[in-house]
């Protein structure tokens, strides 16, 4: 008898993309908050910062068919779509930072540490997918999530802005600065959820790595803030927050004028050395436990 | 074909595995040792999670931490590995997703590999509320959804009812016969005697035994060991024991009388007596673990005996 006479169905075996491997990863840690109704629901309130913008552009829609808006605009670059901080705004303002940090903290945070409570890294890696795999899966798919927010979402209100606005003018001016934006709200979420995910492979349990990716991010900030008023000049000290540094960063790449002031190498730099820190400890971590058994 | 050749594994100082070497050509084949012996070690190698420190593993000839040897290993590990929030299907077209396979694919053969297991009715449930038995077919299911050669089971039984027992004894039996080679751990000896005709003894990191399971029950048949009879008159029932060749030593309490002996025909026919006489309550086996097999085996020296009489056996 042959294996497929005890009911096996025949496999063609082909050589298969990594990539492809990776998404079915990313695909299922992008939906896994949306597998109950809690999780569907705080999705839609980290959108907040989105729908708020979605809603002043209905407002600037009404204003340009009505031929004017300009002086909304003067009021604050955040709350005009000819300006790029419009559109950094869902990950970069203030609200921004809470719901973000929210969404990070439910999601990439948790992602590895699930499963190492679990214990089921181990069958994954059977499955011919490594360590670097599984983290470059998990990292993609709470990127691709959070990004719905930070990066599709501006993108899509750029887009309707496009679509409301009287001329081509908007369309002409936006093209300077959108490329830049859209950059640097990428490298945000990505530098964001690329930590998460690292401090992620370090917890044993999802819980504990939610409140360590707090700690580190809020803690850090107030850290840097105390610092920095005690090392006044000194711009290194605003560096030692993460999300700072991620944040002068992002604000570099997009050319626009940075809430808080300091040397952008510095920021450059702090975020390549948290990543490699991260990533050092994630590859110590993401390994088959060795225990004797 | 499952090959190691002079295998050792180090975890920093410790040595999980020295120097085993042994070649399995087929069959099911059950690995048994205490907690810590190295069972585990020897089939995360198996399944290419670790490499050994020194010496070779193969399967089919082949290093199996190698992407086209993985496919054809089957691995269904100890632990409850599982995304909760998923159905079983799912869980096991995603697993087959993460080969490569596309999407509808993996679902049709998920849809076959749960069906083998028998858990078609309960395959769109999430694996939240699955029971002990079901979370083990869904194991065997992902580790039976490709089509492997090897396939390594680790404690597929524990938790399992007598029924769901019988279910997958029956399919691993029909997958040796199908030609697929299986390898299956377990610290309960009495699980491999019901599917393995060859085990395999680790203890400490080495392999004790290599031998058949008739050889080995052959070598427990002549073993001491001791029962608890649970009696109305104890004291009676010792009286009537002190008589008997094979008992080597009683212990009396109140409600129980503790008998070591060495087996054999004449203590059980007056068993059977004074349980006809209503004597007996219960007679229950105070050591027929793993535990007290090894004890046993490895701290009598038996097994270095019977090491030295197939080594004879085998020159002659």
């Amino acid at each position: 008898m042959t294996i497929f006479g005890s009911g096996y169905q025949a496999l063609t075996y082909e050589p298969t993309s990594w990539l492809r491997r990776v998404w079915a990863l990313a695909w299922l840690e992008m939906r896994s908050l949306f597998r109950t109704r809690w999780g569907t629901i705080l999705f839609l309130v980290c959108q907040i910062p989105l729908i708020r913008g979605l809603f002043l552009l209905t407002i600037w829609a009404g204003f340009w068919s009505l031929g004017g808006g300009g002086g909304l605009g003067r009021m604050s670059p955040e709350f005009s779509p000819e300006h790029p901080a419009f559109y950094l705004a869902p990950a970069m303002s203030e609200s921004g930072f809470v719901f973000v940090l929210l969404l990070t903290t439910l999601v990439s945070a948790r992602s590895i540490a699930k499963d190492r409570a679990a214990r089921g890294l181990e069958i994954l890696w059977t499955r011919g997918i490594g360590p670097g795999g599984y983290f470059f899966g998990k990292w993609l798919g709470s990127f691709a999530l959070v990004g719905i927010g930070t990066v599709i979402g501006p993108l899509a209100m750029w887009c309707f802005a496009q679509s409301a606005s009287p001329d081509e003018s908007f369309a002409a001016a936006s093209m300077e600065w959108l490329p830049r934006t859209m950059l640097a709200t990428l490298f945000f979420t990505a530098a964001l959820t690329g930590l998460a995910t690292a401090l992620s492979s370090m917890a044993r349990s999802p819980n504990l790595a939610s409140i360590l990716w707090v700690v580190v991010v809020v803690g850090a900030s107030a850290v840097a803030r105390v610092f920095s008023r005690i090392f006044r000049g000194e711009s290194w000290v605003r560096a030692l927050s993460p999300w700072d540094a991620a944040k002068r960063t992002a604000e570099e790449i997009a050319g626009v004028t940075p809430r808080i002031e300091f040397e952008p190498s510095v920021a450059i730099g702090a975020v390549l050395v948290y990543g490699a820190i991260v990533v050092a400890f994630a590859q110590r971590r993401l390994r088959t436990e060795e225990a004797v058994g | 074909m499952i090959e190691f050749r002079g295998v050792s594994k180090w975890y920093g100082q410790v040595a999980a595995l020295t120097d085993v070497s042994v070649k399995i050509d087929g069959g099911i084949v059950g690995l048994v040792g205490r907690n810590g012996a190295g069972k585990s070690t020897m089939m995360n190698l198996l399944a290419g999670l670790l490499r050994p420190s020194r010496g070779e593993v193969l399967v089919d000839g082949v290093e199996p931490w190698r992407a086209d040897t993985r496919r054809r290993i089957g691995f269904c590990p100890d632990v409850d590995s599982f995304y909760e929030d998923l159905s079983g299907h799912a869980f096991v077209a995603w697993l087959l997703r993460l080969h490569g396979l596309r999407a509808r694919e993996a679902r049709e053969l998920a849809a076959h590999a749960m069906d083998r297991v028998g858990l078609t009715d309960a395959m769109h449930r999430t694996i939240r509320g699955y029971s002990k038995g079901m979370r083990q077919r869904v194991k065997l299911a992902q580790a039976l959804a490709r089509d492997p050669s090897t396939l390594l089971l680790d404690e597929p039984m524990t938790g399992l009812d007598p029924i769901a027992r019988h279910d997958i004894t029956a399919l691993v039996v029909s997958l040796h016969e199908a030609g697929v080679t299986v390898l299956v751990s377990s610290h309960v000896l009495q699980e491999l005697e019901e599917i393995a005709v060859r085990v395999l003894l680790v203890h400490q990191g080495r392999l004790l035994a290599d031998g058949s399971v008739h050889e080995l029950r052959r070598l427990l048949e002549d073993r001491p060991y001791r029962l608890l009879i649970h009696s109305p008159r104890p004291r009676d029932v010792a009286a009537r024991l002190t008589a008997v060749a094979v008992v080597r030593g009683l212990t009396l309490d109140q409600e129980a009388v503790e008998v070591e002996t060495d087996g054999g025909g004449d203590l059980f026919a007056t068993l059977t007596e004074l349980g006809a006489e209503g004597l007996i309550e219960e007679v229950r086996p105070l050591d027929d673990d793993l535990e007290a097999v090894f004890a046993y085996l490895v701290d009598d020296g038996l097994l270095s005996r019977w090491r030295r009489e197939r080594d004879r056996e085998a020159r002659a």
